[in-house]
């Protein structure tokens, strides 16, 4: 689905990504742990496109295609999807109209004719459940007011509508008590199958309980320094990061 | 009566005159061409109204300065009648009270030189919930001449009217100078929808308010790429426990200039004010703003704000602001501020990684930032909204 090789990402001349290396095949979820700075939202906003972030050497081949500079609507057109850390308020912009602009440029870029209005409600209020929200949230402006659970509810509720094949989900469990986890885990667990992969950022071993990843990673200064299986995540909730110095791995 | 006002309005003139750039108020608008236009006075007939009408409302034209059709009527709670030498005293209630004639050229030039004026009254107790629709056009005009339009709401004890101002133009050029004064008595309540789309014109207009006790005041103004705008706002809150809410959204495209001046004035204490003005400016367009809250002395318990915020949508627009507060009474809260800027690169990324395309995302996010004063005012009968989205899609 998709490969890294040799990627560095420089952010204001401060190298963040250096020398990363990873391949996610269809179907499988990948999970990204590491302490703070460590570069994680680099490197979801890289792969999403964000063009503050530029790729100083190496490769991002999605799908069999290099994307170093394809723009981010491509990318999202193209089944790439990046649920925020801190999801962005637009005050003015109601959920429903942001969610059926997103839908009809995503057919528009696959050649689809726009979705009828009928059908889209019919869609999302379906979808609505899912993450435990309300259709209130649909009149509301995207994201502004919402609690911190909220949001990332509503991200959820967007990767449903965009159906994405790369979901990389940045701290989506962050800040949710425990129901909220529960709905949010639900959500992408069900979301999954074999064609679709995720690369989950995290710095939580309980979200990984429901969501069985196939690989864990740890990132330390933008470098993948172990790998492994969901023990890692149980050991790094036990031990931390201190043991993981690269010089000590090195020994 | 009339004769009267007129008289001394002259008088103010010859010795006022337009302020020029050297007045700190003034010094970003030449007013050069308003004193050398000659007031129109030819007699062009006017036949398309029908087009600008709105239903199930009250309509009114004023054409070129004039009051068409002979709106003089009273119904059930509403009276409109042009303002001639005719009138008593008591039928000219605070007309022409609430401006100052000799301490203000731009004032004095319209009293002095207005050949015809729209009064329009609300009985006490009534909420006249038609609403009424002036247009105001201006066509044929040369480009020497200037029309004096001017309007008088006056809203007696807690009555209610919703009023719509929209001002045209066709593709002539020429001069308005505008005046309008509402006077709300206590626990009256006012709502006026103002839409300027005289893009050709040089205008400059006087909007005149008084507060009695209790009164509101819902007010939004929206103008669309004026080749010369200059409004003067001026709000006296006189009574106590008084409310209003004020808007502006200014669309500036070509080389168009819109210069915004507000006054709001907390004379008594306990009343709550809101003054917030949005611009966006492409092409070469140029927006100011200078708004200043004055709070005087015995003013307690005022709440009060004056926001600017601004939009620049190419780099050859520019916006210059100045919200100021000035408070002589410690028991008050009051809040300005000002930002002006590009698109939230955030927001436009947030956009295009949903799939949304980069012309479309800005489409969205500029009318996100006019939502803020559109979903605050009920401006759907003039299709505001919907000339909004034209104004940002015909980018």
């Amino acid at each position: 689905m998709i490969l890294f090789k040799d990627l560095k990402v420089k952010i204001d001349d401060k190298m963040i990504i250096n020398n990363f290396n990873l391949e996610v095949s269809p179907g499988e979820l990948h999970v990204i742990m590491g302490p703070n700075g460590s570069g994680k939202s680099t490197l979801a906003y890289t792969i999403a496109g964000h063009p503050k972030y530029s790729i100083e050497s190496g490769e991002i081949i999605y799908k069999k295609e290099l994307i170093n500079d394809m723009s981010p609507e491509e990318r999202s057109g193209n089944g790439i999807f990046l649920s925020l850390q801190y999801p962005i308020s637009i005050p003015g912009v109601k959920n429903i109209y942001f969610l059926k602009s997103a839908i009809n440029s995503l057919r528009k870029f696959q050649g689809k004719d726009e979705i009828d209005t009928i059908d889209f409600l019919k869609l999302v209020r379906g979808l609505l459940p899912l993450v435990g929200l309300d259709e209130s949230f649909l009149h509301r402006s995207v994201n502004d007011g919402f609690s911190g659970g909220e949001k990332k509810r509503n991200e959820i509720l967007q990767m449903l509508v965009l159906k994405p094949d790369l979901s990389i989900l940045d701290e989506t469990d962050s800040g949710l008590d425990i129901d909220a986890l529960k709905i949010i885990a639900e959500g992408i667990k069900n979301y999954r199958n074999e064609k679709r992969s995720f690369i989950l950022i995290t710095h939580h071993h309980r979200i990984l309980d429901s969501l069985k990843p196939d690989r864990v990673h740890i990132l330390i200064d933008g470098e993948i320094v172990l790998s492994g299986g969901a023990e890692l995540a149980n050991k790094l909730e036990k031990e931390g990061y201190g043991w993981l110095r690269k010089k000590d791995l090195n020994d | 009566m009339i004769n009267n006002i007129q008289n001394k309005a002259k008088q103010s003139f010859i010795e006022l005159g337009y302020p020029d750039r050297k007045s700190e108020d003034w010094k970003y608008t030449n007013t050069d061409k308003f004193s050398q236009c000659i007031p129109y006075n030819r007699d062009i007939p006017f036949n398309d109204s029908d087009s600008f009408l709105i239903d199930d409302s009250i309509n009114i034209i004023i054409y070129n300065g004039s009051v068409l059709n002979n709106h003089n009527y009273k119904i059930d709670g509403l009276t409109i009648i042009h303002l001639d030498e005719s009138l008593s005293k008591e039928s000219l209630k605070n007309f022409s009270k609430i401006v100052t004639n000799n301490k203000n050229g731009v004032v004095a030039h319209n009293t002095a030189e207005f050949t015809d004026a729209l009064h329009i009254s609300i009985d006490k107790n009534f909420d006249f919930n038609i609403p009424i629709n002036i247009i105001e056009i201006s066509s044929g005009l040369r480009d020497n001449e200037i029309v004096f339009p001017r309007i008088y709401v006056h809203l007696e004890n807690s009555s209610y009217a919703k009023i719509f101002i929209r001002k045209l133009d066709d593709n002539s050029c020429g001069c308005t100078n505008f005046l309008s004064e509402f006077y709300c008595e206590d626990s009256s309540s006012i709502e006026i929808v103002y839409l300027n789309e005289a893009k050709n014109q040089k205008s400059i207009d006087s909007l005149y308010f008084e507060q009695e006790d209790n009164s509101q005041i819902k007010f939004l103004s929206t103008s669309f790429g004026n080749d010369l705008y200059r409004s003067n706002i001026n709000v006296d809150i006189n009574g106590n426990n008084c409310f209003n809410d004020f808007g502006v959204l200014i669309l500036g495209d070509r080389k168009s200039h819109t210069d915004f001046h507000v006054n709001m004035n907390h004379n008594k204490g306990n009343s709550v004010s809101n003054f917030l003005c949005r611009s966006m400016l492409r092409d070469r367009a140029k927006g100011y703003f200078n708004g200043k809250i004055f709070v005087k002395e015995y003013a307690s318990l005022t709440d009060a704000s004056l926001n600017n915020n601004n939009l620049l949508l190419s780099n050859d627009s520019s916006m210059q602001s100045n919200p100021q507060l000035e408070i002589n009474n410690e028991d008050v809260k009051c809040a300005h501020g000002s930002t002006t800027g590009n698109l939230d690169q955030d927001s436009l990324f947030y956009l295009l990684s949903r799939s949304i395309t980069q012309s479309q995302a800005e489409q969205i996010l500029i009318k996100a930032f006019a939502n803020k004063l559109l979903d605050m005012h009920n401006c759907k009968l003039l299709s505001i909204d919907q000339k909004v989205q034209n104004w940002i899609e015909q980018k």
